[in-house]
C-alpha cells in the first residue's frame, strides 16, 4: 500500500482487512470470542440487577428492563407475529439486547471493536434464526404446507410458476439469512473501517507526516471521527433493530395460517 | 386499542418494511438465478446474449412476483 506517490515521509497505509484479524489474547481466544462472552455476561448481569426485587410501582431499574421488554414487545413481536407474538418475546428481546451490547462494543472505549465485523459471528447467528423460522413453518404448516406458503404464488397459470417458484425458494429459503447476515457484517465492518481511517489518519497527519498543512489539518480529520463516532451509535442501535425486526417477520411469515 | 391485542392479527401479511426487504431479496434472486442460467448457456455455446436476456428477464419475473404478492393481494 506504498504506492501514493504524492504522500511525504513514510506513505500512509490506509486501515484494510488485516486490521480486524486480531492476534489471539491467549491460546485459540481473541478478542471477539471474549467480548462474545463479556456481552453475555453483561446482558445477564443487567437482567438480573433489574429484576431483583419487583415490585408494582417499579424501581428506576426495574422500569429501565421493563422498557427495554416493553418495547421488543410492542413495536417488534406483536406487530409482525400476530397473535402467537407472546411466547417469541423472550427469545427477540435476548437476541436485540445481544445485537445491542455487541454493536455498541464497536464504540466503547477501551472495547473499540463490534463483534459483527467479523462475518463468521453474524452467520452463525443469522443461521440459529433460518432454523428458527424453518423449523416453526414446517412444524405448523407440514413440509409440502410450508413451501407451499413461501413458493408457491396464488392464483397464475402452471407455466408462471415455473418460472416464480424458483425466485421465491431462492429469496424466501436460500437468501434470507445471507442477506440477514451480511447487512449487519457489512454496516459494522465498513464503520469501523471508516473510525479506524479517521483516526489513524489524524494520527499520521499529526506525528508522521512532515508538512506542515497536514499537522494543522489533523485536529479536523480526529473531529470527523468523533462526528462518526456519534453516526455510528445511531447505525449499530438501527441494525440491531433491523435484524430483530426481521426475523420477527419470518418467524410471522413461518405461522401464518393460510395465504 | 387493548394493549395486549395484536395489531395485525394472525393471518395477514408483515407491515411495510419487512416488506421492502423480502421485494429487495425477491429482485436479487431473480437477477441471480435467471442471470446465471443465462451465464451459463453463454459459457455452453460460447456466445454473449444469453446473460443479458437472462438478467431482463430475471428482473421483469421479480417485479411480476413482487406485484402478485404485494400489490394485487
Amino acid at each position: 500500500m506504498t504506492t501514493m506517490a504524492t504522500a511525504p515521509a513514510p506513505g500512509f497505509e490506509p486501515p484494510g482487512v488485516a486490521d480486524f484479524n486480531l492476534p489471539p489474547v491467549f491460546g485459540e481466544i481473541t478478542k471477539p470470542v471474549l467480548l462474545l462472552v463479556f456481552s453475555a455476561i453483561i446482558i445477564f448481569a443487567a437482567f438480573r440487577f433489574t429484576v431483583r426485587k419487583p415490585a408494582l410501582v417499579p424501581s428506576k431499574s426495574q422500569f429501565l428492563g421493563e422498557s427495554f421488554h416493553g418495547i421488543v414487545r410492542n413495536s417488534i413481536a406483536r406487530d409482525m407475529i400476530g397473535a402467537e407474538y407472546l411466547k417469541f418475546v423472550p427469545f427477540l428481546t435476548a437476541l436485540f439486547a445481544f445485537l445491542l451490547v455487541n454493536n455498541l462494543f464497536g464504540i466503547i472505549p477501551l472495547i473499540q471493536f463490534p463483534t459483527f465485523s467479523h462475518p463468521g459471528v453474524p452467520y452463525a447467528l443469522a443461521g440459529l434464526v433460518w432454523l428458527l423460522y424453518n423449523y416453526l413453518g414446517i412444524k405448523r404448516h407440514g413440509f409440502a404446507g410450508y413451501m407451499r406458503i413461501s413458493t408457491w404464488p396464488p392464483d397464475v397459470p402452471w407455466w408462471v410458476r415455473i418460472i416464480l417458484t424458483p425466485i421465491e425458494f431462492i429469496s424466501n429459503i436460500l437468501l434470507r439469512p445471507v442477506t440477514l447476515s451480511l447487512r449487519l457484517f457489512g454496516n459494522m465492518f465498513a464503520g469501523h473501517l471508516l473510525l479506524l481511517l479517521f483516526i489513524l489518519g489524524g494520527q499520521y497527519m499529526l506525528f508522521t507526516a512532515d508538512s506542515i498543512t497536514l499537522k494543522v489539518m489533523a485536529p479536523f480529520a480526529f473531529a470527523m471521527g468523533i462526528v462518526f463516532t456519534f453516526f455510528e451509535a445511531f447505525v449499530q442501535v438501527v441494525q440491531a433493530y433491523i435484524f430483530v425486526m426481521l426475523t420477527a417477520s419470518y418467524i410471522g411469515t413461518s405461522l401464518v395460517d393460510h395465504h | 386499542m387493548e394493549p395486549d391485542q395484536p395489531r395485525g392479527g394472525g393471518g395477514q401479511p408483515p407491515p411495510p418494511p419487512s416488506e421492502a426487504w423480502t421485494a429487495l431479496s425477491h429482485l436479487l434472486s431473480g437477477f441471480l438465478l435467471f442471470g446465471g442460467i443465462g451465464w451459463g448457456l453463454d459459457k455452453l455455446l460460447d456466445m454473449r446474449v444469453f446473460t443479458v436476456v437472462g438478467l431482463l428477464a430475471g428482473g421483469v419475473a421479480s417485479l411480476y412476483l413482487i406485484y402478485l404478492r404485494y400489490v394485487k393481494s
